[in-house]
């Protein structure tokens, strides 16, 4: 298992899911966000290292 | 002395005139043998080719006229037919003026005029009204007029400068009205060219507002649209992709989940192409309706049931029937369905209250059916009332997505509604809630 924390933002929860699965299938640890102030809510909560923001 | 005893008739089409007075005639002969006593000389007076009358001498107690005088005669016939003939020319022209003049003050387009000084030689009513229509300025020189500009259309001078350097040249303008409102103007610029001369320079303005605004509601759809179909796309794409990973044994209730995501975007769509598709016909004008005779009771029912049953649960409806007897009206059954069930999905999605209200009243007033809509929903302000049916315009384009609209409904229903010559109408007030109004035409009209 690997360490890393990658969150994933993103308003449309049919990709959140399946951009979560792969990404948790390839052994990172995952949150999601629906928007940029939600993510902000909540960045220090998991501080992750790296933010995925799909376009 | 020749002519000592004589009188002159003009007589010029039907009118005869003497030295005592002027007579309307109907019949030359009939006039020459009442008035004229003596033998008399006729000199005609011709304009071009045409015969308009003839000097008349009436030579009384003289028996002849001699060839100076006859001479004289002639050339005074025909200086009289180029005096007449002159005043013929000057009001014909004078009249061409006026209804020229009378052109440019009504057409719907600014025209003004500069002379070669930059002077303003002519300012039309229309022009005068977009330019000066908060200060009674009137607009004498060229300078005036780039004063007015700069105000109203926040254009620098130098900018202007360039433009009118130009012989031919083209500006968009572009003004704020004090509600808040934008106004497009296109300005041309020409060269007035007279014998290979130029003897100044024309400027129209044309007020592009409308062409303006279509503009911008088309290129924000076309954006929007892209969006709308890309979102499912990706959704379909990575789902699909995940579902073929063979390195990873999904749980089946994932990929049931995933499977049916990627069957409601594509029924999306399907959705969204079809409405296009409407659009389409509908901008084409082959929008072609079916004619059955439709009973309002029961094609409200009927379209009740296409409410999806997850979002029957939350809304109560109420259908009021004021109609005595079965009433019937022609149109296309599907095509009524589909307003019908837009309005109600409408009034479902744009709709924050817990209970969602649909109260439908059918009725008929002397030459329609009548079905109106009414909800509990968040209503539609005035500023955009006016323009719900728009096609290309929504009220807000983040709206969308979030309900699952297109945001074409609305441009649809005008559409089928208006290929069965009826009408559909709204009234709203903000947080309130909205009632759309459908006519249907009771009897066919003659075709």
């Amino acid at each position: 298992m690997k360490n890393q924390k990658i969150c994933i933002v993103d308003d449309e929860p049919k990709i959140l899911r399946f951009v979560a699965a792969n990404l948790r299938s390839m052994g990172y640890q995952v949150s999601t966000a629906s928007s940029g102030d939600e993510l902000l809510e909540t960045y220090d909560l998991i501080s992750p290292d790296l933010i995925l923001l799909i376009s | 002395m020749p002519f000592m005893e004589y009188a002159i008739h003009v007589i010029f089409q039907n009118i005869a005139v003497t030295a005592e007075k002027i007579t309307a005639i109907t019949e030359l002969e009939h006039y020459i043998a009442s008035k004229v006593v003596g033998e008399q000389h006729m000199e005609p007076i011709q304009i071009g080719k045409n015969l308009r009358g003839f000097l008349v001498v009436d030579l009384q107690s003289n028996k002849k006229i001699n060839a100076s005088e006859q001479e004289f005669l002639e050339t005074f016939a025909s200086s009289l037919a180029i005096m007449l003939e002159n005043k013929f020319l000057f009001e014909k022209i004078r009249n061409k003026h006026a209804e020229l003049e009378a052109i440019l003050e009504s057409m719907s387009e600014g025209l003004m005029l500069l002379n070669n000084k930059d002077e303003v030689e002519y300012v039309n009513e229309y022009f005068q009204q977009i330019v000066s229509s908060d200060s009674h300025l009137q607009l004498v020189d060229l300078s005036g007029m780039y004063k007015r500009f700069e105000e109203l259309f926040l254009i620098g001078e130098e900018e202007l400068n360039d433009f009118m350097e130009q012989d031919e040249a083209e500006l968009k303008l572009e003004h704020m009205e004090s509600s808040g409102k934008i106004k497009s103007y296109m300005l041309h610029s020409f060269s007035v060219v007279l014998d290979e001369q130029m003897i100044g320079k024309g400027l129209l303005l044309r007020d592009i507002t409308k062409e303006a605004e279509i503009d911008t509601l088309k290129n924000n759809l076309i954006s929007l649209t892209s969006h709308e179909f890309k979102t499912p796309i990706t959704n379909i794409r990575g789902s699909v992709e995940t579902l073929l990973r063979t390195d990873v044994q999904w749980e089946p209730e994932f990929e049931r989940e995933l499977l049916e995501g990627v069957h409601e975007d594509i029924e999306r769509i399907q959705h969204l192409v079809s409405d296009w598709m409407d659009i389409s016909k509908i901008e084409s004008g082959s929008m072609y309706i079916e004619r059955n005779m439709i009973r309002g009771d029961q094609i409200i029912e009927e379209s009740l049931q296409q409410i999806p049953k997850e979002l029957q649960k939350e809304t109560e409806v109420t259908f009021v029937n004021n109609l005595q007897e079965p009433t019937y009206f022609y149109g296309d059954k599907i095509r009524i369905q589909q307003v019908l069930v837009n309005l109600f999905m409408n009034a479902i999605r744009y709709n924050d209250e817990l209970v969602k209200k649909i109260d439908i009243v059918l009725d008929k007033t002397n030459d329609h059916v009548t079905i109106s809509i009414s909800d509990n929903g968040i209503g539609i302000s005035k500023d955009h009332i006016e323009k719900i049916f728009t096609r290309f315009y929504q009220v807000d384009v983040t709206a969308t997505r979030r309900t699952g609209g297109t945001g074409l409904g609305l441009s649809i229903c005008k559409g089928i509604m208006e290929a069965h010559h009826g009408k559909i109408t709204v009234e709203s007030e903000l947080n309130k809630g909205s009632t759309f109004t459908l006519l249907f035409p009771l009897r066919e009209e003659e075709e």
